[in-house]
């Protein structure tokens, strides 16, 4: 079960209510079944690699703490870290086999898998394993207790709302809250962020991000025939449609999890306002982009920060940035990877890497803003390119069209010209409130009014905008001629 | 808890309440907007649901509304008829805008275009039909039941005025600002296919007849288009079916879904007219918009040609 | 060293970093607590901390601090 399915919108607020009515002792086990039961409406049978790998990383952690043996410890860690790792190379590959075949058998229609969701092949592999990762990491460091309760670690791994696409939690974060007993009681202030996140997030999804993925599917389906300029508006239009797919689902999910008094991080925020590929990546997919931060950027770094030491590499190098460097382009690179195990995703993570070094070295800090955030968004765009494309060489037909034969601008025929219609007004309402929110924050706040009814209005509108333009079902995809 | 509980009903009624203003006033707003537009698919529906008149009314899918020419038609053979074609409509929606007109006209004549493929499995042939999500009010009897087939959640969505009109702003606003002349909806196709089209075209179309060969059917479709027949019958008014020039093949031991077609036809004593033999249009392929369209041209002489065929019926 | 003693070194060290030179540490200050301290800085700081004070973090250590009180407790027990 979707977040857009009419099932989630029925199981969301069962699950809520039960779990106020449930006494706080027995909260966790009430959720850990949704969440099972969530997680076994997409494929049954993968709910036992996540039991198997909720099993280990518990006991693992387990021992760690009952060891005061260095050795003994680091063993299990890296034995543990292997584990988890091993479990995601092979089911991420196999699950990339599954993708193909239903992509050769579903050829009839145009790629309408979600781009935040092709990372969960097995169904958020990805995500729980990153979080059991920093959980099995913070505890060998010390910087937390090994979780005893068998039942709340495994409600950590599955928790329903962020099991899909994240955000991806840390133990040091949700954990303790799973027990917090002033956190869950029920309180108004919950029930509203949490039904406005879910709101916006709907709106980002079904008004904006399916709407768009009708035209760059349709472009992407059929690249011979297209030419440089409907290439680039194709690829501006990917790049609204994975932000508002990936931002709505993870604003769903915060919200999911909001109503229920949790407090889950942040995933996106406007990053296409950031002024700097550095600044873009604290605000573009928040909670991956910190987690690896922590857990391989500052490894890696420390252990480069050991083997450059001489005063200056080739007499104006530092040390600093040469560790810097290698990091962020090892970082990045495995980033691109973690997204899927093709060329194009290590191409776009080894882009960031390379942008970040690049960003380093010159420094930039002058210029105008807006014509930072430009540039930026620019640079964004250039890596998307890889993103979307299925194959290294469909990415460069595109980089070499858009350079040599700009060609028409690609308008789908007769009635069908209003499909990219609808995409460009959804995004110039998105526009409109992320600019509000991003620089005239502080002058009238129409989310966050202190009068109740500007804030039920501004929600109103957002449902009418939802109910009158969003996408609800695929008859939307018809006619696209290509 | 007990005063968080109540603040928060308090707070879930006003917002209810709100949410359900704000869906009246600006869903009203939406759907006068949209039975005020005077061109493109929407009006072209919303007109034959309720003005048009006539003694002949064609039916089918885009095919049929590029195709037949009703100005030729009345010209040629002193009637007046109507071309209710709608693209990407198939059989369910052709049986359920029957039962809309029969309501209370009784013209003489039903054509009804046939596409080969209208018994398969198709989604696409129940997703299209949300394009009758904004006559519902109107026809509730009618639509409502065939708007279940799509989810049996509809029901509920369609308590929002605000839904209704889901999907319908920017057609608005595109026929308004570049309106579509009103020929009785007939839409002329502009474009002469080359042989760079039918190549590549072609290559399509075969990948997809193959493809079809093994569908299943959907009964459904197959009670709906029993049903079309079974009505006009019974109302005493004459159906014809025909099949429109077609590049891509010979109706003569096509696929399954189009014998069972004919099959079924036969059933009723429904004649039937065939132009996918007709080696005028086989013979040219500048008649053609693409393997599966008329241009306008074509659909000029196709109309003339049907005339001929057409007159021992009325 | 005293703690009040490496907490002032570790203002000035901070200062120097971070081109700021009214920086107040706090034992709870974090990462999002300094304008600037992002991954780079980080490396920078830790360096910085190394030289200023001479002594050599393990990555155990490094990898153990939430917040400048955890850094200025391991600096502690290296120079007692």
């Amino acid at each position: 079960m979707f977040f857009n399915s009419i099932q989630y919108i029925l199981f969301l607020p069962a699950v809520v209510i039960l779990f106020y009515l449930t006494p706080l002792r027995f909260r966790w086990l009430l959720l850990l079944a949704a969440s099972y039961y969530f997680y076994m409406c997409w494929k049954p049978e993968f709910i036992v690699v996540i039991v198997v790998s909720t099993l280990i990383n518990y006991s693992s952690a387990l021992l760690m703490s009952g060891t005061s043996v260095q050795k003994r410890k680091k063993l299990i860690m890296i034995s543990t870290l292997v584990i988890n790792l091993g479990l995601l190379v092979i089911f991420k590959y196999l699950g990339f086999i599954a993708e193909m075949f239903q992509t050769i058998f579903q050829s009839d229609h145009p790629s309408r898998i979600s781009p935040a969701l092709l990372l969960i092949a097995p169904i958020g592999i990805s995500y729980y394993t990153l979080q059991s990762l920093s959980y099995i990491i913070d505890v060998y460091y010390g910087r937390r207790d090994a979780e005893k309760h068998p039942g709340i670690f495994a409600l950590y791994v599955a928790f329903f709302p962020l099991i899909l696409s994240g955000p991806i939690e840390r133990s040091t974060h949700l954990l303790p809250q799973l027990r917090e007993k002033e956190r869950q009681k029920l309180h108004s202030v919950n029930i509203e962020e949490g039904i406005k996140l879910i709101i916006f997030g709907y709106f980002l999804k079904l008004v904006i991000a399916d709407r768009t993925s009708i035209y760059v599917d349709a472009v992407f389906g059929n690249l011979p025939r297209h030419g440089g300029i409907t290439f680039m508006a194709a690829i501006v239009l990917y790049s609204f449609q994975i932000y508002t797919d990936f931002a709505g689902y993870s604003a769903i999910a915060i919200g999911s999890a909001r109503l229920m008094g949790f407090d889950v991080y942040q995933n996106f925020n406007r990053p296409y306002f950031s002024s700097s590929i550095r600044e873009f990546w604290t605000r573009w997919h928040m909670s991956l982009s910190s987690w690896l931060r922590d857990y391989l950027f500052n490894p890696l770094a420390f252990s480069f920060m050991r083997i450059f030491r001489k005063e200056r590499y080739l007499k104006i190098i530092s040390p600093e940035f040469l560790t810097y460097a290698f990091a962020a382009f090892i970082t990045f690179f495995i980033c691109g990877i973690w997204h899927g195990a093709r060329l194009t995703f290590m191409i776009w993570g080894s882009l960031h890497g390379i942008y970040l070094i690049i960003e380093r070295a010159i420094d930039r800090k002058t210029g105008k803003r807006l014509l930072n955030i430009f540039i930026t968004y620019i640079m964004v765009l250039f890596t998307w390119i890889f993103f979307r494309s299925d194959n290294v060489h469909d990415a460069f037909l595109i980089i070499r069209t858009i350079f040599t034969q700009p060609g028409k601008l690609y308008i789908p025929f007769d009635s069908d010209v209003v499909a990219p219609v609808y995409a460009v007004l959804g995004i110039l309402i998105l526009l409109l409130i992320e600019i509000k929110r991003e620089f005239f924050d502080l002058k009238f706040s129409f989310t966050k009014n202190r009068n109740e009814y500007v804030r039920m209005i501004t929600y109103g509108l957002l449902i009418f905008l939802i109910l009158y333009l969003g996408v609800f079902d695929a008859s939307q995809f018809m006619y696209f001629k290509f | 808890m007990k005063g968080q509980l109540k603040s928060i009903v308090v707070k879930g009624i006003k917002f209810f309440v709100i949410l359900v203003l704000i869906d009246i006033v600006l869903g009203s707003a939406a759907r006068f907007v949209f039975f005020t537009q005077r061109s493109g698919k929407f009006y072209r529906m919303s007109h034959a649901f309720r003005q048009a008149d006539g003694d002949v009314f064609i039916f089918g899918s885009s095919r049929s509304s590029h195709h037949y020419h009703p100005g030729i038609l009345d010209k040629t053979l002193a009637i007046n008829s109507y071309n209710l074609g709608s693209q990407g409509q198939q059989i369910l929606y052709q049986s359920t805008v029957q039962k809309i007109l029969l309501q209370n006209r009784r013209p003489k004549l039903l054509i009804l275009d046939i596409s080969p493929d209208w018994l398969y499995k198709s989604q696409d042939a129940y997703d299209n039909l949300s394009e009758l999500r904004p006559f519902w009010f109107r026809f509730p009897d009618i639509i409502g039941p065939v708007l279940s087939l799509q989810s049996k959640l509809q029901k509920i969505w369609l308590f929002s005025r605000s839904y209704q009109y889901n999907s319908t702003i920017v057609h608005i606003l595109y026929y308004r600002i570049k309106p579509q002349g009103d020929l009785k909806g007939y839409v002329p196709l502009l474009h002469i296919m080359n042989s760079e089209d039918y190549r590549v075209q072609r290559g399509v179309d075969s990948i997809k007849f193959m493809s079809e060969q093994d569908r299943e059917f959907d009964p459904a479709f197959e009670t709906a288009f029993s049903d079309f027949l079974k009505t006009a019958v019974s109302k005493k008014i004459a159906v014809l079916m025909v099949c429109s020039p077609d590049i891509r093949f010979k109706m003569e031991g096509h696929n399954p879904s189009l014998q069972k077609i004919m099959e079924i036809g036969k059933s009723y004593g429904i004649p039937l007219l065939d132009f996918t033999d007709d080696p005028y249009f086989a013979a040219h392929r500048e008649l053609f918009n693409d393997t599966r369209h008329l241009n306008d041209l074509g659909a000029k002489i196709f109309s003339r040609r049907l005339c001929d065929r057409l007159r021992p019926y009325l | 060293m005293e703690e009040q003693a490496i907490m002032t070194g570790l203002e000035k060290v901070f200062g120097e970093v971070f081109h700021d030179s009214v920086i107040q540490l706090k034992p709870d200050t974090i990462v999002s607590d300094v304008e600037g301290w992002d991954s780079f800085s980080h490396i920078r700081l830790v360096l910085a901390v190394e030289r200023s004070f001479k002594i050599r973090f393990t990555t155990q250590e490094i990898q153990s601090w939430a917040n400048v009180g955890d850094l200025c407790k391991t600096i502690l027990t290296k120079t007692r």
